[in-house]
C-alpha cells in the first residue's frame, strides 16, 4: 500500500517537474534570443539606407528541387531571379517530375540543352540533361531521374558553381532582400558554415508574382494555431540556440551553406525523411570530431514564407513526418551526444532534443493520461490534478505569450491592432487542445519510427556505414 | 478497497504537499507573468504607433526643407528641430546624402550645421546607444567633420564590426589621405572585417591606400600577406613585379594563390608557368587563369595539358583561359576539341565553348526582341 | 504648343522619389510617379507615352531592364527618351542599360543639377 502511494507521488512529481523543465527550457531559449534581437534592432536602421555593393559579396548558387510543381514553378523561379544580390545563380533540379514542370520551364525561360561537364562530388541519381536559359544568364535547369529531395539537392550541389549554396523549396515565397539577409552572417564571421532563415506562415498573406505583397493573418483556425506555434517554438527558440552555437535544425525551406563543408561531410542523406535536420546534426558531429572551428547561425528576419497545412489530415501527416525525421536525425548521429569535443551541441542541444522533443511526446501524453486516469480512479486528489493542469497549461500560455512578445519587440509584422488581439486569443486557446493534439501526433510519429526501425534491422549495418562516412 | 489519496485537505487553497505547493505557486507566477507580457505587448504596439506618427510628422515638416535645399533653394528661415524629431530627421538626412552628391550634398551639410547637428552628432558618438552612434558616425562622415576624428578613431578599435566599420567609412570620407596611413595596416590586421565591406570603403579612398599598401608589403608578416594581396586585388593596385615574384616564391599556398590572382604582366610568365605543375590544385587553377591573361602562343600547349588535370576546377579554368586567348578563334577551338583524346578534356572544352556562345548570343539581341520571341 | 512636358518617374525608394518629383515639378514638368515594376508595366500598357521616362534599375517585381524592353516594344512609346538610374559599382548595369534601349544613364549617387541638365537635353529635342 505504501509503495503504491510512493509510486504515485513520484510519478506526479516527475510529470510536474518535466512540464516545468520543458517550458522553462524554451523560455530560457527565448530569453537568450533577446540579446541577438536587441542588437539586430539597432542595425535595422542601416537597412533603410541605399545599398552599395562592393562586388565582393560571396556569390551564391540557389538550388531549387522541384517535383510536380508545374502550377507554381514559373512564378517561383521568376521571383528568385529578382533577388537583390550582386552575384548568384539559380539551379532548378527537376526531380523526374511526372507532370509538365520541365515543359513549363523550357517555355517560360527559353531553355536549351547545354553540354556541361557534370562533376560527381556526391553520389546522386543519374542526370538526364542540363539546360541553360537563353533569357537569363544565371539560370540552369538539371533534369534527372527521381530520387527525392535530398538526392536532388546533392545533384544541385554537384552542379553548383559558387562556394555558397542556398537550398530552397520550390514553393517558398521569398523577399527581395532574403538572400542578402541570410548571407550576412557569412560576411561577419568567416567560420560560419551554415545559416538558416526564419520561416513564416504565408496563409492569409497576399502573394503575387512569387513575392509577398502584404502580410495578413489566416482565417483558417489550423493555420492560426500554427502562426502562434511557429512564434512559440520555431522562431525564437532557434535564435536562442543559435546564440550559443547549438542550433540543430535549419529548415529545408530556406538555408545557406558552405558548399565545401557540406561536401566534406558527405552531402545530404537520401534515405531519411528529415534530411535538413540530419545534415545539420551531422555537420555538428563531424566538424566537432575534426576540431574544426565553425558556427551555424540563425537569421531571425522574416525571409521565407510557406503555406501551412489548413486541414486536419495534412497537418497530422506533416507532424508525424517531422517527428520521424527528428528521430532519424538523432539516431543517425549518436556520436554527437556527450562526445569529447561536443560543446554546446553535444552536451546541451542534443540531450535537450532527445529528452524534450524525441522522448517528450511519450512523457507528455503519458503524463496527461496518468493524471486523468489517476484522478478518475481517485488515486490523486482534485488538488493535485488541478495543480497539474494549471501548471501545464499556464506555463504553455506563458511560453506562447513570450513568443508573441518577442515578435512584437522585433519585427511586428502584423500591422493592425485587431490582428494582435486575435493572436492573443489564439495564444490562450492554443494551449487548450492544439498543443496536446500535436503532442499526440508526435507520439504517433515516434511510434511509427520505432516500428520502422524494428522492421529494417537487416539494413541497419548499411545505414550505419553511411553515417560514419567522413 | 479505496486507493490512498495524496493530499487530504479539500478546498481550493494552496496544497499542503510541498511539491504541489511549489507547482501551484509556479502556476500563479506563470499567470502573472503572462499578464505582464500581455501588457508589455500592448505598450510596445502603442509606442510603435507613436513612433510612426512622429516619423510621419517629421517627414512632413522637414522633407520640403531638405528637398528645397537639394534643388538649390535653401530656405532662409529654418524651423526649430525638436528633440523628438532629431533621430528621424538624421535618418532622412543620411538616406538623402547616401543617394546624392555634389552641390546637393553641400547644401544638405549646410542645413545640418545651421541646425547645430554637427555638435549634436559628436555628442551622440559618445553615448552608449548603438543606433545613435551608428547614425552619428554616418552623419559626421558625410559632413566631413574633422573635429570628430579622434572619437571616430577610437570607435574603429572596437570589437563590434558594424560600428567599427561605419566609423572607418566616416574617417575615409573625411580625409582619405590621412585615413590611408592609419587604416591600411588595420584592414590587413582585422580578419573579421569582411572583404566586401572593406573593399566598399577602400574603393572610396583609392590611390592613397594603394601607395601605402605597396610600401607595406615587403615588410609584412607572412601570415598577413594573403589578406593584403586580396585587398590589393580589390583595389586594382598595380604592384611591382619584384614584389609579386617574391610572393609567388613563397611557401604558403594562400600567398601564392593571392599573388597569382593579381599577376598581370608578361615579366612573370616563367614563374607562372613553373606553378602549373604545383601539387596543390588551387595553385594550378590560379596559374591557369593567370596564364590566360599573360600567356603567349607557346602557352597553348601547356593549357591543353591542363585540360586533362584530375581536378574539375583546374580543367574548367584552363578551358576558359584557352577560350579567352585572343588568337584562338572559334574554328581553332573546335579543331582543338576534335583532336583531344581525353574525354574529360573534350567535354570541358565543349562546355566552355557553349558558355561563350550563350554569352555572345545574349549580347546580340536587345531585350525587346527577346521578349517578343518568348 | 506650351503643354507642360510630362515625365514618368519609376522609383521604389520613397525618399528619392520625393526629391525627383519635387525637383521636376519645380522645373515645370508634370510628374507621374509609380513605385514598382508591376505598376510601371500596367502604366506603360495602359497610358499614352510621356515626354520622358526616368527609370530606376532595381525595382520590385519587374526590373528596370524588362521595363525598358517593354517600352521599346509598346506602340507610341518607342521614341520616348528613357533615362536609367543605375547603381555605382555595377558597370555591367550601365552597359546593359544602353544595350536594352535606354538613351542615357545616371549613376547613383547622382548630382541633381546634372540630372536636370540631362533631362532638359532630351526634352528639348523632343519638343
Amino acid at each position: 500500500m505504501n509503495t503504491h502511494h510512493l509510486l504515485i507521488q513520484f510519478v506526479t512529481w516527475f510529470v510536474l517537474c518535466y512540464f516545468i523543465l520543458l517550458n522553462g527550457g524554451y523560455l530560457l531559449l527565448n530569453l537568450l534570443s533577446l540579446r541577438t534581437l536587441h542588437r539586430k534592432g539597432q542595425e535595422d536602421m542601416l537597412d533603410d539606407l541605399p545599398r552599395a555593393y562592393s562586388g565582393l559579396e560571396p556569390p551564391v548558387s540557389i538550388l531549387v528541387p522541384a517535383y510536380n510543381e508545374e502550377a507554381t514553378i514559373a512564378a517561383s523561379v521568376r521571383s528568385m531571379l529578382q533577388l537583390t544580390y550582386s552575384e548568384y545563380e539559380v539551379v532548378v533540379v527537376n526531380d523526374g517530375s511526372k507532370d509538365g514542370t520541365l515543359d513549363v520551364l523550357k517555355r517560360e525561360f527559353g531553355l536549351l540543352p547545354f553540354p556541361e561537364a557534370y562533376r560527381r562530388q556526391i553520389p546522386a541519381k543519374e542526370i538526364r540533361a542540363i539546360y541553360r536559359s537563353t533569357r537569363f544568364q544565371n539560370l540552369r535547369v538539371i533534369d534527372k531521374f527521381n530520387g527525392g529531395k535530398a538526392d536532388s539537392l546533392n545533384a544541385g550541389i554537384n552542379a553548383a558553381r559558387y562556394p555558397l549554396f542556398c537550398g530552397v523549396d520550390a514553393d517558398s515565397v521569398l523577399q527581395r532582400d532574403s538572400l542578402e539577409r541570410v548571407t550576412q552572417p557569412f560576411l561577419r564571421d568567416p567560420t560560419v558554415v551554415a545559416t538558416g532563415g526564419t520561416i513564416r506562415i504565408a496563409n492569409g498573406c497576399e502573394v503575387s508574382g512569387g513575392f509577398l505583397t502584404r502580410v495578413g493573418l489566416p482565417r483558417n483556425p489550423w493555420a492560426l494555431f500554427q502562426v502562434v506555434e511557429y512564434l512559440r517554438a520555431f522562431l525564437f527558440g532557434r535564435l536562442g540556440w543559435s546564440a550559443v552555437n547549438g542550433m540543430l535544425i535549419i529548415s529545408g525551406a530556406f538555408g545557406v551553406f558552405r558548399k565545401d563543408a557540406v561536401v566534406s561531410v558527405g552531402g545530404y542523406r537520401p534515405d531519411t525523411i528529415g534530411e535538413d535536420m540530419e545534415l545539420i546534426v551531422r555537420l555538428h558531429r563531424l566538424l566537432r570530431e575534426r576540431r574544426q572551428p565553425y558556427r551555424i547561425e540563425f537569421v531571425p528576419d522574416p525571409v521565407c514564407w510557406t503555406e501551412a497545412p489548413e486541414d486536419f489530415k495534412t497537418l497530422k501527416n506533416q507532424r508525424i513526418r517531422w517527428q520521424r525525421g527528428l528521430a532519424e536525425s538523432l539516431n543517425a548521429n549518436w556520436g554527437l551526444m556527450f562526445s569529447k569535443n561536443g560543446g554546446v551541441p553535444g552536451w546541451l542541444a542534443f540531450p535537450f532534443m532527445l529528452l524534450f522533443e524525441w522522448l517528450g511526446p511519450l512523457v507528455e501524453v503519458g503524463g496527461y493520461l496518468f493524471m486523468i486516469v489517476s484522478f478518475l480512479l481517485g488515486a490523486i486528489s482534485w488538488q493535485a490534478f488541478s495543480t497539474f493542469m494549471f501548471v501545464a497549461i499556464g506555463l504553455g500560455i506563458l511560453l506562447s505569450a513570450s513568443g508573441l512578445l518577442l515578435e512584437e519587440m522585433s519585427f511586428h509584422i502584423y500591422p493592425h491592432g485587431k490582428q494582435l488581439l486575435a493572436l492573443g486569443v489564439v495564444v490562450l486557446v492554443e494551449n487548450l487542445g492544439y498543443r496536446q493534439l500535436n503532442t499526440w501526433w508526435r507520439l504517433v510519429g515516434l511510434f511509427r519510427w520505432a516500428m520502422q526501425k524494428e522492421a529494417t534491422w537487416g539494413t541497419m549495418a548499411r545505414k550505419g556505414s553511411f553515417a560514419d562516412k567522413p | 478497497m479505496p486507493l490512498p489519496t495524496l493530499a487530504l485537505a479539500p478546498g481550493f487553497g494552496p496544497p499542503s504537499d510541498p511539491i504541489l505547493a511549489a507547482a501551484f505557486w509556479t502556476g500563479i507566477a506563470a499567470l502573472l507573468l503572462t499578464l505582464l507580457l500581455g501588457l508589455q505587448i500592448v505598450r510596445l504596439r502603442i509606442s510603435l504607433r507613436a513612433r510612426e506618427r512622429r516619423r510621419a510628422r517629421t517627414l512632413a515638416r522637414w522633407r520640403p526643407v531638405l528637398n528645397a535645399a537639394i534643388a538649390g533653394d535653401s530656405p532662409q528661415e529654418l524651423p526649430r528641430l525638436l528633440a523628438s524629431e532629431r533621430l528621424h530627421f538624421i535618418k532622412l538626412w543620411v538616406h538623402l546624402q547616401s543617394s546624392l552628391r555634389g552641390e546637393a550634398g553641400a547644401a544638405l551639410n549646410a542645413i545640418a550645421c545651421r541646425l547645430g547637428l554637427d555638435a549634436e552628432a559628436r555628442t551622440m558618438l559618445g553615448r552608449r546607444a548603438r543606433t545613435e552612434r551608428l547614425l552619428a558616425a554616418l552623419m559626421l562622415g558625410h559632413l566631413g567633420d574633422r573635429e570628430a576624428w579622434p572619437q571616430l578613431l577610437r570607435l574603429t578599435g572596437l570589437d563590434d564590426p558594424t560600428l567599427s566599420l561605419t566609423a572607418l567609412w566616416a574617417l575615409v570620407r573625411i580625409d582619405p589621405q590621412a585615413a590611408a596611413e592609419y587604416l591600411t595596416p588595420l584592414f590587413v590586421e582585422r580578419e573579421d572585417w569582411a572583404m566586401s565591406h572593406v573593399a566598399g570603403i577602400l574603393q572610396q579612398a583609392g590611390t592613397p591606400v594603394a601607395a601605402v599598401l605597396a610600401g607595406m608589403l615587403p615588410r609584412l608578416n607572412p601570415d598577413r600577406l594573403p589578406r593584403a594581396l586580396r585587398i590589393a586585388e580589390a583595389l586594382w593596385v598595380e604592384l611591382p613585379a619584384a614584389t609579386l615574384a617574391a610572393a609567388l616564391a613563397n611557401e604558403s599556398i594562400a600567398v601564392v594563390t593571392a599573388a597569382l590572382r593579381i599577376v598581370n604582366t608578361p615579366l612573370l610568365r616563367d614563374r607562372v608557368r613553373a606553378l602549373l605543375a604545383h601539387a596543390d590544385w588551387q595553385v594550378r587553377v590560379q596559374a591557369a587563369k593567370a596564364l590566360g591573361r599573360i600567356g603567349d602562343r607557346t602557352d597553348v600547349e601547356r593549357l591543353v595539358a591542363l585540360l586533362a588535370d584530375r581536378e574539375w576546377w583546374v580543367r574548367y579554368r584552363a578551358a576558359q583561359a584557352l577560350a579567352e586567348l585572343p588568337w584562338l578563334k572559334r574554328a581553332d577551338l573546335d579543331a582543338l576539341r576534335a583532336s583531344l583524346e581525353d574525354r574529360y578534356a573534350a567535354d570541358m572544352l565543349a562546355q566552355v565553348v557553349a558558355e561563350q556562345d550563350a554569352a555572345n548570343a545574349k549580347q546580340e539581341t536587345p531585350a525587346g526582341t527577346a521578349m517578343v520571341d518568348a | 504648343m506650351s503643354a507642360q512636358p510630362t515625365v514618368l518617374v519609376v522609383e521604389d525608394d520613397v525618399h528619392i522619389a520625393h526629391v525627383l518629383t519635387f525637383m521636376l515639378e519645380r522645373q515645370g514638368y508634370l510628374v507621374t510617379h509609380v513605385a514598382d515594376g508591376r505598376a510601371a508595366t500596367a502604366h506603360v500598357l495602359g497610358n499614352p507615352a510621356p515626354d520622358l521616362v526616368l527609370l530606376d534599375v532595381m525595382l520590385p517585381y519587374v526590373d528596370g531592364f524588362e521595363i525598358v524592353g517593354l517600352i521599346r516594344a509598346q506602340a507610341g512609346w518607342q521614341e520616348t527618351p528613357v533615362i536609367m538610374l543605375t547603381a555605382k559599382n555595377t558597370e555591367r548595369d550601365t552597359v546593359r542599360a544602353l544595350d536594352a534601349g535606354a538613351d542615357d544613364f545616371i549613376i547613383k549617387p547622382f548630382q541633381p543639377q546634372e540630372l536636370l541638365a540631362r533631362l532638359r537635353r532630351f526634352l528639348k529635342t523632343a519638343a
